[in-house]
């Protein structure tokens, strides 16, 4: 591409450059500020004016977080979630896809439009309220597996990914005398193992983000996702109290509420923000297969 | 075996593949759209859908005449214009002013940073966003304060700032992310139209203008036909994470308030009945936006 060297140029790149930094900068500081006040001591939160380095450094908040059974409690329940629910809907969109790209499939065209009728049409929320409360979902973990099993969208693009397979290759597999199983695991997983991947990633981190059905589908504190009870500790006052009571009593190495929020809010993102550079470029080729598709 | 037990054989398997699917569609998707008929039902939770009392229009009429459901209304349609006029904007800019910055490596990083909010929950930004505002110890006051010796607003309980609040947050999150569809096209256009362009004369600023957004407007168009057909929904994670009482009057939009009246005061028919106007209108919108798409770009949905 041609350098351009025109004075007007010039000043255009100073103004995005500077432009850019200062977005970026807007996207870092949050982060860099919670993460100070999380480290700080009592007295210079208290102050309140921490920018993004910590004053008073010291893992008090971080302690006490890992050793709240609330909260430990929440992580466990976040992470068996997040692997049974992104196993299960990955495994059954891949079978669902594969089975609807199969050309055999009596009665395709009826099942591929019933699956699809419902990326257009909803009950809403109240009704599929409804539905999982009167068959005694709610407040079980149920309630945060069941309803998300089928993927539409997943659904679709494992379908068209299959539909472009060479068709040859399935064909000799079906000759070889292949099961429609050992077809799927041995010859088809492979090839669309990018595409596995990166809803792997996707659904993963969808899951571990997961606090709306916590909301209207659990009452049991015990059921609460970490992020669930990252609200929690972030808008109920009594709820950082259970986490930071003793440091209050004794007067000493006190906790500042907004330590543990920052702190909490810190632990919640570090998984995403930890694997986010190794799997940029899997977020990045689900989001354009949606476009293209959807 | 003959090839017609082969045949079953491989149907009974695909079947078998399908039938989670089938299943969990037909019992947390197309029983509830039958549930919706208890908008037309008193419904009452023990009696269920065939013992409830059937009311007709009556749940429609009572929201029409509600002065609280127009707020909401309203509410939720002044958001959506915003989210129009900026959210929906800012990325297609974002996109046009990324592409001048010609540091390969300086534009790697700031798509690496700009993607990344899209990553995180709503409880997170919100909360670091409480935390930026805080009229304490936020970021934002301190600035104010320090620089124009302002005193310290409380940003989150002023009714005149939600709206603003919800339409950075939004863009804050999501204009990197939305912004890589645009990168995709942008990456796609024939180079050698640069180069004709450049010998002519144009300067990076035309070239931007004449031929790198007519590239990017089939696919503004649709996201925007998309948007549109959106207007009466909300997102509700970001307005309930963003608002509080105190401003309520001008936050709650139609997703919240169905939540706030449907489950935790138990009008279930009431509110299935908003739910269904509102996926009706979301259904008219659609289709009229693609018809005029189709007449003014040649360009729609489907």
């Amino acid at each position: 591409m041609v350098e351009y060297r025109s004075t007007s140029r010039m000043i255009f790149n100073v103004f995005n450059y500077s432009f850019f930094t200062l977005f970026c900068l807007t996207i870092l500081i949050p982060f860099f500020n919670a993460i100070a006040i999380s480290l700080s001591s009592y007295g210079e939160v208290a102050q309140g004016n921490i920018f993004i380095w910590p004053k008073g450094f010291n893992l008090d908040a971080y302690a006490k977080l890992a050793a709240n059974s609330g909260f430990i409690r929440a992580t466990l329940n976040t992470v068996f979630l997040t692997v049974v629910n992104t196993i299960l809907v990955i495994m059954c969109s891949l079978f669902a896809g594969f089975a609807l790209s199969n050309k055999h499939l009596v009665g395709k065209k009826i099942i591929f439009t019933y699956i699809l009728i419902t990326m257009f049409f909803s009950g809403g929320l109240i009704p599929t309220y409804l539905v999982v409360n009167t068959l005694g979902l709610t407040n079980t973990y149920w309630a945060l597996i069941l309803p998300g099993v089928a993927n539409v969208f997943y659904i679709i693009v494992f379908k068209n990914v299959i539909d472009q397979l060479p068709q040859e290759l399935l064909e000799s597999a079906e000759m070889d005398g292949a099961g429609e199983a050992t077809t799927l695991l041995r010859i088809v997983l492979p090839l669309v193992l990018p595409m596995t991947a990166a809803f792997t990633v996707f659904s993963a981190v969808a899951y571990w983000n997961e606090w709306f059905n916590v909301l209207i589908y659990i009452r049991d504190k015990g059921l609460w996702t970490l992020q669930y009870y990252l609200r929690s500790i972030l808008l109920d006052t009594s709820t950082v109290s259970s986490i930071t009571q003793g440091a209050l009593v004794q007067g000493q190495d006190r906790i500042h509420p907004q330590n543990i929020k920052m702190a909490a809010l810190m632990l919640t993102v570090l998984p995403i923000i930890a694997i986010y550079p190794f799997v940029q470029k899997y977020f990045i080729h689900g989001q354009l297969v949606g476009a293209v598709k959807g | 075996m003959n090839k017609r037990t082969i045949r079953v054989k491989t149907n009974v398997t695909l079947y078998l593949l399908l039938a989670p699917t089938i299943l969990s569609l037909f019992v947390f998707n197309y029983i509830p759209m039958y549930g919706v008929i208890i908008s037309f039902q008193d419904y009452s939770i023990y009696r269920g859908i065939t013992g409830s009392d059937w009311v007709g229009l009556k749940h429609f009429l009572y929201f029409f005449n509600d002065s609280k459901f127009w707020s909401v209304m309203r509410n939720t349609l002044i958001l959506n214009f915003y989210d129009l006029v900026f959210g929906f904007t800012s990325p297609i800019i974002f996109a046009l002013l990324a592409n001048e910055i010609l540091k390969n490596r300086m534009k790697r990083i700031v798509q690496t940073i700009s993607y990344m909010p899209h990553f995180l929950s709503w409880i997170v930004v919100a909360g670091l966003a409480h935390q930026m505002l805080s009229p304490t110890d936020g970021l934002i006051n301190l600035l104010l304060q320090s620089v124009f010796g302002m005193d310290p607003v409380y940003f989150m309980a002023e009714r005149g700032m939600f709206r603003t609040i919800a339409v950075l947050t939004e863009i804050w999150k999501s204009v990197g992310w939305s912004a890589i569809l645009y990168f995709a096209i942008i990456a796609g256009v024939d180079s050698s139209l640069y180069e004709a362009a450049s010998i002519d004369g144009a300067n990076r600023f035309r070239q931007a203008l004449h031929i790198t957004l007519p590239a990017m407007v089939p696919m503004i168009t649709l996201l925007l036909l998309l948007q549109l057909a959106n207007m009466f929904g909300i997102g509700f994670e970001r307005v309930f994470m963003l608002q509080n009482p105190l401003v309520y009057d001008v936050s709650e939009v139609i997703s919240t308030y169905i939540y706030r009246i449907g489950l935790e005061r138990s009008q279930y028919s009431l509110t299935t009945a908003i739910g269904l106007m509102q996926s009706l209108l979301a259904f008219v919108l659609l289709i009229t936006s693609n018809r005029l798409s189709k007449k003014l770009t040649g360009m729609g949905l489907y």
